[in-house]
């Protein structure tokens, strides 16, 4: 084989994802401008048109038009809350499953398997029943609670608590410690990784939810920000107001990207550990 | 990589306390207290949020509303479900779209991580495009590809006026707005998909490939006799996911197309949320989460008796 041919056998596969991730950015780039340029100079002019007629109205507009400082610190308090609820109760459960012998052990298991085969999407129906019965509409609870418990989480958590050296947990336990002082002091340092992972697929994977959220809340003061686009799409469609609507999809989206750019290598990891979710 | 399902892990972990008692009596002191008690918050939002539901949508099925009671119907909602015209349409669509989205995740998937696996430092970047998607929240997405097909301004038939073709009306036309949903959906989640496969392909023996290479073999041959086979695990994984994830797929009809024209777009979950949530015919809706449901149990099924089955011949 001669040296050309070798190089081109090199390049070929560099080039082709190269051109990929370009086509496979051109809706991004195309909403990223359809933001910062009027509608009317985005299709009538080139890329010098566009550059002069660069404006940040339609943010300020979409703003505006719909109440997204609200929406964002809605979004903020359900997936940060659902957060900080979900790594109590995953390392709690997960503890219990790697560490800890009981009677029934199976059954549980099967529980957390359950969630495991069932996704909540598929569920919206009962589990809104459900939160009629209780009274939880429109209240950030009702949004949080078919997440508080999470088999990915524990299973995550287990895993990783099977880990760790038996000496450990036998030193502290000698020294008299309580298994919730073993769990906090011994356990949780050093599975700091999983719990970011899991954190990263969680805020992600909540941040990004709609359905739930569509059906459960009616009030500004609940509703997340991928609700509030939503219905902002619905209600300008026919107006098309298309630098609003841009300007709309990126104030919901960038703080995703941005902590997609940021952690990468870890972003990959986390989702890769979360297979069946 | 995760993998409750494991049996040999369970089977291992099930010995020493299971065979002591099959029922499930608390035993109150030592460890197994500390162990419920541990476990209380999980077990009573898993009790009433995953197992309750799903109680709750087969009782439902049976039923459905007369004036302000709730009434047994015995199968009639079923009956609905599967003789009714429309619900025929949504099964279709949803199986259609289930079946390509099956395929292409697969074939896709694969392709884009070969093409992600290249031995290059600065490979980071080039990946980026195909991750960001998968983070994007799919309203976000959706909202995107409205303005990409709208008839009159979208870039698509910007595109197709440009060079003389045929503009076309995307989402209002019958034969398209389906295909222009799926379109949607693998954009966003074709990198998830690659992300198994770039694993599995990082995992193999690097000599295996290298020495394909050298041996002047073409990319098809390697392809077909020595990479597919390879990670042919990773296929069956990302089978069960790319069908779990397509079944779930619901925003984007929300966004693009409320399923219309004419529920030429209707999936299986929105039909859900028309019929219980717009509709007010919980028992049909009830009884299309029901059949979700067996899909979804069908599915673990088979994954546990492929899991058992590596584990017995491996």
């Amino acid at each position: 084989m001669n040296a050309q041919k070798r190089k081109w056998r090199e390049i070929l596969p560099i080039l082709s994802l190269a051109f990929f991730g370009l086509i496979w950015l051109v809706p991004l780039f195309w909403t990223l401008a359809a933001a910062f340029v009027p509608t009317t100079e985005l299709l009538n002019g080139g890329p010098i048109v566009w550059l002069q007629s660069l404006h940040f109205g339609a943010f300020e507009e979409a703003w505006g038009v719909a109440p997204f400082p609200r929406f964002y610190l809605n979004t903020i308090i359900w997936v940060f809350g659902l957060l900080a609820i979900q790594l109590v109760t995953i390392s709690l459960a997960g503890f219990a499953l790697a560490r800890l012998d009981f009677r029934g052990k199976d059954q549980v298991f099967f529980l957390f398997l359950t969630q495991l085969m069932v996704p909540a999407t598929v569920l919206i129906l009962p589990n809104y029943q459900t939160l009629v019965a209780l009274g939880w509409l429109d209240t950030y609870q009702g949004m949080m609670a078919p997440y508080i418990a999470s088999a990915f989480g524990t299973f995550l958590m287990r895993q990783a608590f099977k880990q760790v050296p038996k000496e450990l947990e036998e030193a502290a336990r000698s020294d008299g410690a309580s298994w919730l002082q073993v769990l906090w002091h011994v356990f949780l340092p050093v599975t700091r990784a999983p719990l970011l992972a899991f954190s990263i697929v969680s805020i992600t994977y909540h941040w990004n939810e709609f359905l739930w959220p569509l059906l459960i809340t009616s009030s500004v003061e609940t509703r997340p920000l991928t609700v509030g686009l939503a219905l902002l799409v619905q209600s300008s469609e026919i107006g098309a107001q298309w630098d609003q609507l841009s300007a709309g999809t990126l104030i919901v989206a960038v703080p995703i990207l941005i902590l997609i750019a940021l952690v990468q290598k870890q972003f990959t990891n986390s989702f890769l550990s979360s297979g069946i979710k | 990589m995760l993998n409750p399902l494991d049996p040999e892990k369970r089977k291992s972990e099930g010995s020493g306390h299971g065979s002591r008692s099959l029922i499930f009596p608390l035993s109150l002191s030592g460890s197994g207290a500390v162990a419920y008690i541990f476990l209380l918050p999980s077990l009573i939002f898993l009790t009433v949020f995953t197992l309750w539901p799903i109680i709750s949508a087969i009782v439902t099925s049976f039923h459905a509303r007369r004036g302000r009671n709730q009434v047994f119907v015995g199968l009639q909602n079923y009956e609905r479900v599967f003789s009714d015209p429309l619900s025929q349409q949504v099964i279709q669509n949803t199986a259609a779209y289930v079946t390509a989205g099956l395929l292409l995740s697969v074939i896709g998937g694969l392709l884009l991580a070969i093409l992600m696996n290249q031995g290059l430092r600065n490979i980071g970047f080039f990946r980026f495009p195909f991750l960001a998607t998968i983070g994007l929240p799919m309203v976000s997405v959706a909202s995107i590809w409205l303005f990409l097909y709208s008839p009159r301004v979208g870039l698509f038939n910007e595109i197709l006026g440009s060079v003389g073709l045929p503009r076309s009306n995307w989402l209002s036309d019958p034969d398209l707005a389906l295909s222009g949903l799926f379109v949607v959906y693998m954009w966003k989640q074709m990198g998830y998909f690659a992300l198994f496969y770039l694993a599995a392909l990082q995992s193999l023996p690097g000599d295996v490939l290298e020495a394909a290479t050298l041996d002047g073999v073409t990319f098809w041959q390697k392809l077909r006799h020595i990479i597919w086979p390879l990670v042919s695990p990773t296929t069956y994984f990302v089978s069960t996911i790319a069908v779990l994830n397509s079944l779930q797929q619901v925003d984007h009809v929300f966004v693009l197309t409320q399923g219309g024209p004419n529920n030429a777009s209707n999936l299986a979950l929105f039909y859900v949320y028309e019929q219980g949530f717009k509709w007010f015919n919980t028992g049909v809706a009830a009884a299309m989460t029901v059949v979700l449901l067996a899909v979804l149990l069908t599915m673990a099924i088979l994954q546990f008796v492929y899991l058992e089955r590596r584990v017995h011949y491996e």
